[in-house]
């Protein structure tokens, strides 16, 4: 990663504590969160798997339906 | 690293899912920055996910709630149901968090955004509520339920209250997030209650941290309530607040709470033994130039016997410039000469000329008040000695000061 730009991190500026930091601390924390949010979406679609199976056979389909158009 | 970053570095990583360790890069950025970013973080979260949460609740809609909250419980893990949670109907909501166990919600609480659940939240059975806490509580997750308090009716805080022990509430209270909610509800506490916190802070816990932290938040009359509760107990009380102060350099929350307080128990804690203390004295002095809290410092020093005048006058002997404006400056601001010029007054030779020396060098304003102070204190026997030490503008200052009260004969040739 090159210049550090927080609006495609978070969406607009880092905090002014954050912009301060040395540049390699901000882009181990900017890679943190990416991380993280990446992480936490890999495990929400793994868990709609899994729930798939508890839900009554005869409602599988429609669930599916509407969790994976 | 304060209480306060501790918790705000917790919260983040509770948000982002990762050890604290991993936000070791954040241990000198202010806690405000970190909580900031943390909400930053929560609301790309949510933004990114949205379209799949939509799809989530839709679906849930066809599903029967006990069936959502098995899923809830043995695969969402508590994590993601905390994140559902906040984009559920609230009847279901509701309905499936009656058939989840407390130790699973509380899970659950801990990455929970109340903000983002706030309905929900609200419309929890106020049993299940105080449930929860009470897990949280026992597992010492006071940064957890403080995030709650904003959220929470006051009478499901007030039950919760009833069940937390003084400590647990106190640190609870410390990490509420909307410190402005803290006087609604304190406002509510018993006076039996209210001593027993204090007894908390008192003991060999130490929770000073935490009392002054919060009680630096609330509003000024009822921080001098407290205050004065406080100084009404035995001196031990008092002591252990000092002691805490002093160990953890809490001048700058405890300063402006003793301010609050009524003259007696100013008075009280002015004349402990262990505050006249050169350590002590010294560490006052230094948070006082450095925060601007001498308004708050020379009412004390007025209120001190004899002995802790003198005390204090020695400790300020060696103000260097910059400290020395800091005084005048507040004693021309606050109408103070009075006190200044009395430790002024009390100090050693030849240290006493050489900081009146260095007073004439203050701005002209700062001059200007001063001149008519030492007129009415009669205390012109001060700046003969110090003549010779002051500088040719120190002495132009004090003779155009002294010229606006016609009083220049009073001056050293």
């Amino acid at each position: 990663m090159n210049r550090l730009d927080w609006t495609d991190v978070l969406g607009e500026e880092a905090p002014a504590g954050i912009a301060v930091l040395d540049s390699d601390l901000q882009i181990a924390l900017a890679t943190l969160l990416a991380e993280s949010q990446q992480r936490q979406r890999s495990q929400l679609e793994a868990a709609l798997e899994a729930a798939l199976g508890h839900v009554p056979r005869v409602l599988r389909g429609a669930v599916r339906r509407v969790l994976f158009p | 690293m304060s209480l306060e970053h501790q918790a705000e570095i917790l919260k983040l990583a509770r948000v982002l899912d990762v050890d604290t360790l991993a936000l070791a890069m954040l241990q000198e950025v202010d806690a405000a920055s970190i909580r900031q970013l943390r909400l930053q973080a929560v609301k790309r979260i949510h933004i990114g996910d949205a379209p799949i949460f939509k799809r989530i609740v839709s679906a849930s809609r066809l599903l029967p709630v006990p069936v959502l909250a098995l899923i809830a419980e043995k695969v969402m893990g508590s994590l993601i149901t905390a994140r559902i949670a906040g984009q559920m109907d609230v009847e279901r909501g509701v309905g499936i968090a009656s058939r989840l166990q407390i130790g699973y919600l509380a899970d659950v609480c801990l990455h929970l955004d109340p903000a983002q659940a706030r309905e929900l939240i609200r419309a929890i059975p106020q049993r299940q509520i105080v449930a929860v806490a009470q897990e949280l509580a026992a597992r010492d997750e006071c940064v957890a339920m403080g995030r709650f308090v904003d959220i929470l009716s006051e009478a499901s805080i007030m039950a919760v209250v009833d069940v937390l022990d003084d400590a647990q509430l106190l640190r609870t209270a410390f990490f509420v997030e909307n410190k402005q909610r803290l006087d609604s509800i304190i406002e509510h506490f018993a006076p039996e209650r209210l001593i027993a916190i204090i007894r908390c802070a008192a003991s060999d816990a130490d929770l000073w941290p935490e009392a002054l932290g919060l009680m630096r938040h609330l509003n000024p009359t009822l921080r001098g309530r407290l205050a004065n509760l406080a100084a009404s107990l035995d001196t031990d009380v008092l002591s252990s607040m000092l002691r805490s102060v002093s160990a953890h350099g809490l001048w700058s929350d405890a300063l402006p709470i003793i301010a609050d307080m009524s003259e007696e128990s100013q008075s009280r804690f002015a004349n402990l033994p262990d505050i006249q203390q050169t350590d002590v004295l010294l560490d006052i002095i230094s948070f006082a130039c450095a925060e601007g809290l001498w308004p708050d410092v020379l009412p004390l020093v007025r209120l001190m016997d004899d002995a802790g005048k003198t005390a204090c006058a020695q400790a300020a002997e060696y103000l260097d410039g910059e400290q020395l404006l800091s005084l005048v400056r507040a004693a021309s601001d606050h109408s103070m000469w009075g006190d200044v010029l009395d430790l002024v007054q009390r100090m050693n030779e030849p240290q006493k000329y050489e900081i009146v020396a260095l007073m004439g060098m203050a701005p002209q304003a700062i001059v200007d008040t001063m001149l008519p102070a030492i007129d009415v204190s009669n205390y012109w026997d001060l700046l003969l000695p110090a003549w010779p030490k002051m500088t040719t503008v120190g002495r132009d200052r004090l003779r155009q000061a002294a010229g606006k009260i016609n009083q220049e004969g009073k001056l050293p040739a």
